[in-house]
C-alpha cells in the first residue's frame, strides 16, 4: 500500500504538460505503427497480385494447350518463396489444372469465389487473377500468401515502439525533473532574497561604521585644528592686548606687532594646509635655496618648540636650488618638527640636516637634495609606520593632532616631484627625509618683504565684499593705504554704483558671494567698463580652481597689507599704461 | 468456348490412358487433340505485316494432302479467334507460297509429298506443321506422341527464315526447340 501511495504522490508531481506530451507521443507512435502495418499489408497484397499476374501470363500457353506439366513447373517456380502458401491454376471451367500447396493451406479443388480476390483474412492474403489469351479468359490463377508472422512484425516495430516509449519516459522524467527544479529554484530564490536582505543589512552596518569613523576622524581634525588655532589665537590676543597698553616702548611695540604678524602667518599656513590637503589650493612653486629657508625658519621653530628642545642644523654646502611652494615647505618642516617634539615628551635634541641626495634616492636620472629631521624620541613601531602617511591617521589624543601632518608632508613632496622616507627604531628615534629634485631655474629673490606699505598710487576703489567684518576691515585697510573706498555688499550694488557713473580706478571684489559671483560680476563690469581694472580676492574658491580667474589678478585671503597694496598698485599701473 | 478445352483435356487423359494398351485405338483421340491444337497456334505466332489479314477477314489453316481431321478441325477452328479475326479451314492437294495459308498441316500425298511441300513453301510466311505419324520430314512444328500425350517440336530457325515469330510461351511447351540463329 505504501509504495502505491508514494507512486500516486509521485504521479502528481508530473506536470500535466509532460503527461500530455508523453501521451501524445505514444499515440503518434501507435498511429505510425498502424500506418506502417497497413502499408505493409497493402504492399504485400500488391506483391501477391503481381506474382499471380506473372504466373497467369506464364501459364497461358500451357493452359491453352492443356500442358499440365508445364503449368505445374511454372507454379512450382513460386515454391521458393516461403510466404506463398498455395498456388493454383484453374481452367476455364474452374477445375484445378495444376498447382501446389503447403501443409497448413489446402488448395481449393474448385476455383474460389471471385469475391475473395485480394481480400485479407487474418495472416492470409489471397489473390485471384484471370489467365487471358487475346483478351479472352481461359482460366484463373489463385495465390494465397501469408504476411510476416506476428513475431517478426513485432520485432520490426519493436525498435519504433521502444524509441517511442523511451521518448515518452524521457518527457515524463524531464517533467519530474522540471518540477523538482522549480521547487529547488523557489528555495534558491528564497535564500537569495534572504542573502540580499543580509547584504543590505551588512552594507547599512558598514555605512554606519564608516560614518562613525568619519565622525571620529572629523573629531580628531576639528580637535587638532581647534587646539592649534587656540595656541595661535592666544599669541595674537595676548600681543594685541599688550599693544593696547599706553606708553609702550617702541621696541616692545614692534616685537609684539611682529609676533602677531608671524602667528597670523602660521594660522594662514594651517588653513592652507587644510586646503592643500583637500587639493583645492594649487602649489605656488618658487625657486628657493633650501639652506636659506631652513635658516629663516629657525627663529620660528625655536619659539614653537620651547626651551626644553635644542634644534641643531647640519646644512650641506653648495646645494642646488629646488622649485617648491615655500609656505608648504615651511608647513611640512613644521609638521615634522611638531611630530619630533611630541615624540620626546621630556624634551631633547632635534637635528635638521640638508645634503645632496644620493642617486638611488631620486626617481629618474636628475639630481636632488635631501632635507631630514631626526629626533631621539620613542620611535614608531612597524605597524604604525605603514600608516603614518594616511590622512587622519594619528596616534595622538583627541585635540592633540589632526592626523594631517605627515599626510601633508607626503602630499607636498609628491606634488613637488620628490618623495618622503621615514626611518624609525623603537626607543632610538625617527628620521623623516624629504627628497626634492633640483631645478635648473635661477634663484628668485624672496618676494615678501615685510614692512610698511609703500603704495605709490592712490585711487577710487569699488570694494565688493559680502562679509561684514572682512568688508569693514578691508575698507579701513584701503583707507589706510590712502584710497577712496566705495563699499558694495553684493554684485547688484556694485553694478548700481558703476551705472551711477562714479569714476572708479579699480574694482576689488570677493569671489564667493551669494547670487552673482565675483567672476560673473567681473564679466558684467567688463561689458560696461572695459577699461576698469579688476582685482579678485578669495580664501577658497572652487570656481577659480575649476575655471581659473579669467586672467584677472587674485589676492588670496588672508592677505597682507603690502600684498593688497601691491596688487591694486599693479592693476592701476597696468590700466594707466594700457 | 469451354467445350473444346474440356474435350481436349478429356482427349489428353484418354490418349495417356490408352497409349500404353492399344496404340491404334488411341489414334482417333490423338487426331482430335491435334485438330484442337492447329487453330490454337494462331495466337502464338506473328506474321509479317503483309500477311496479316485485314480486320474481319480470317486467318487460314490449310490441310495439304491427306486430311486425318475432317469435321473435328472445322469445329476447333470455329471456336478460335486471333484478335478480331476468325479462323477458317481450307483443304488443298498442293501448296506453295501463293496459296494464302497462314498455317499449313502437311498431311502428304503422292501428288506433293511433305518434303516437296516444305520446299515449295520455303521462305514464305506460312507456319508449317508436320506429324511424326506421317513421316520424318519436319516443318516448323512437328507433332509427336510422347508418354501418351500429343507434344511438338519447334524449329524456330525455320520460322525465322519464313519471317515468322513464335511466342516464347509456345516455345516453352515444346519438346525441343531448334533455336533461331542470331543474325
Amino acid at each position: 500500500m505504501k509504495p502505491l501511495t508514494r507512486l500516486a504522490g509521485r504521479w502528481q508531481t508530473i506536470p500535466r504538460a509532460a503527461s500530455l506530451i508523453a501521451g501524445l507521443l505514444l499515440l503518434i507512435g501507435i498511429a505510425v505503427i498502424y500506418q506502417n502495418e497497413q502499408g505493409y499489408r497493402a504492399q504485400k497484397a500488391d506483391e501477391t497480385r503481381v506474382q499471380a499476374g506473372i504466373l497467369a501470363a506464364s501459364v497461358t500457353a500451357a493452359l491453352d494447350f492443356g500442358d499440365a506439366a508445364a503449368a505445374q513447373e511454372a507454379a512450382d517456380a513460386l515454391r521458393v518463396n516461403p510466404q506463398l502458401l498455395a498456388a493454383g491454376i484453374y481452367d476455364g471451367t474452374g477445375q484445378l489444372f495444376a498447382g501446389y500447396q503447403r501443409a497448413r493451406e489446402p488448395l481449393p479443388r474448385r476455383m474460389p469465389a471471385a469475391s475473395a480476390a485480394g481480400e485479407r483474412s487474418g495472416n492470409l492474403l489471397q489473390a485471384i487473377v484471370p489467365v487471358e489469351r487475346g483478351g479472352e479468359r481461359i482460366g484463373s490463377v489463385y495465390l494465397s500468401a501469408q504476411v510476416d508472422p506476428l513475431s517478426r512484425r513485432v520485432a520490426r516495430y519493436g525498435l519504433v515502439a521502444l524509441l517511442v516509449v523511451m521518448a515518452s519516459l524521457v518527457v515524463v522524467v524531464l517533467g519530474i525533473a522540471h518540477t523538482a527544479l522549480r521547487g529547488a529554484n523557489r528555495e534558491l530564490s528564497d535564500s537569495n532574497a534572504e542573502l540580499q536582505r543580509q547584504i543590505v543589512e551588512r552594507a547599512n552596518a558598514e555605512e554606519a561604521l564608516r560614518q562613525a569613523q568619519k565622525m571620529q576622524a572629523l573629531g580628531q581634525l576639528t580637535g587638532g585644528i581647534a587646539h592649534d588655532f587656540n595656541n595661535l589665537l592666544t599669541v595674537i590676543q595676548g600681543s594685541a592686548d599688550i599693544l593696547k597698553r599706553p606708553a609702550l616702548p617702541e621696541d616692545k611695540r614692534l616685537r609684539f606687532a611682529d609676533a602677531i604678524v608671524q602667528t597670523a602667518a602660521r594660522a594662514a599656513a594651517l588653513t592652507g594646509q587644510l586646503l592643500a590637503f583637500a587639493r583645492r589650493q594649487p602649489l605656488r612653486p618658487k625657486v628657493v635655496d633650501l639652506n636659506e629657508r631652513v635658516d629663516a625658519m629657525m627663529d620660528m621653530l625655536e619659539r614653537t618648540l620651547g626651551a626644553r628642545f635644542v634644534v641643531r642644523t647640519d646644512l650641506g654646502p653648495g646645494l642646488c636650488p629646488v622649485e617648491v611652494d615655500p609656505t608648504q615647505l615651511e608647513v611640512a618642516v613644521l609638521n615634522v618638527i611638531v611630530n619630533a617634539r611630541d615624540a620626546m615628551p621630556e624634551g631633547g635634541g632635534i637635528i635638521i640636516r640638508t645634503r645632496e641626495a644620493v642617486p638611488e634616492e631620486i626617481e629618474g636620472d636628475g639630481a636632488g637634495v635631501a632635507l631630514s629631521v631626526t629626533d631621539a624620541g620613542m620611535g614608531i613601531d612597524a605597524e604604525t609606520l605603514g600608516r603614518v602617511f594616511e590622512p587622519f591617521f594619528t596616534t595622538k589624543n583627541v585635540g592633540k593632532g589632526t592626523g594631517l601632518g605627515l599626510s601633508q608632508v607626503y602630499g607636498f613632496a609628491k606634488q613637488s616631484g620628490g618623495d618622503v622616507r621615514i626611518d624609525s627604531e623603537l626607543g632610538v628615534g625617527t628620521t623623516v627625509t624629504m627628497l626634492l629634485p633640483c631645478t635648473g631655474k635661477p634663484l628668485e629673490k624672496g618676494p615678501e618683504t615685510t614692512g610698511p606699505a609703500n603704495a605709490q598710487r592712490r585711487g577710487r576703489i569699488l570694494l565688493v565684499e559680502d562679509n561684514e567684518e572682512v568688508g569693514a576691515f578691508a575698507e579701513s585697510m584701503l583707507a589706510e593705504l590712502g584710497h577712496a573706498v566705495v563699499r558694495a555688499r553684493n554684485a547688484d550694488e556694485a553694478l548700481a554704483s558703476i551705472d551711477s557713473g562714479l569714476p572708479f580706478d579699480v574694482m576689488f571684489s570677493d569671489v564667493v558671494m551669494p547670487g552673482i559671483s565675483g567672476i560673473e560680476l567681473a564679466r558684467l563690469v567688463r561689458e560696461r567698463r572695459p577699461d576698469l581694472p579688476i582685482v579678485l580676492t578669495t580664501g577658497y574658491s572652487e570656481q577659480i580652481a575649476r575655471t581659473g580667474a579669467e586672467d584677472l589678478p587674485v589676492v588670496l585671503k588672508p592677505y597682507r597689507l603690502d600684498a593688497l597694496a601691491k596688487a591694486l598698485d599693479d592693476a592701476m599701473a597696468a590700466a594707466a599704461r594700457g | 468456348m469451354r467445350s473444346p478445352l474440356a474435350l481436349l483435356l478429356a482427349a489428353g487423359v484418354l490418349v495417356a490412358a490408352m497409349a500404353t494398351g492399344a496404340g491404334v485405338a488411341a489414334q482417333p483421340l490423338e487426331t482430335a487433340v491435334k485438330a484442337a491444337f492447329l487453330p490454337k497456334f494462331a495466337p502464338y505466332a506473328a506474321w509479317p505485316s503483309a500477311s496479316i489479314p485485314p480486320a474481319g477477314t480470317p486467318y487460314v489453316v490449310c490441310v495439304v494432302g491427306h486430311d486425318p481431321f475432317g469435321q473435328l478441325l472445322d469445329e476447333a477452328a470455329a471456336g478460335q479467334r486471333r484478335d478480331s479475326s476468325p479462323i477458317t479451314v481450307q483443304r488443298l492437294s498442293r501448296i506453295d507460297g501463293r496459296s494464302g495459308c497462314h498455317i499449313a498441316y502437311l498431311g502428304g500425298s503422292p501428288a506433293q509429298p511433305v518434303a516437296a511441300a516444305l520446299t515449295a513453301l520455303a521462305g514464305s510466311p506460312t507456319l508449317t506443321v508436320t506429324d511424326a505419324r506421317v513421316g520424318r520430314d519436319r516443318g516448323m512444328v512437328h507433332f509427336e506422341l510422347k508418354s501418351g500425350r500429343v507434344r511438338f517440336h519447334i524449329d524456330d530457325a525455320a520460322a525465322a527464315r519464313a519471317n515468322l515469330a513464335l511466342s516464347s510461351k509456345l516455345l516453352s511447351l515444346a519438346l525441343s526447340v531448334k533455336q533461331r540463329g542470331r543474325s
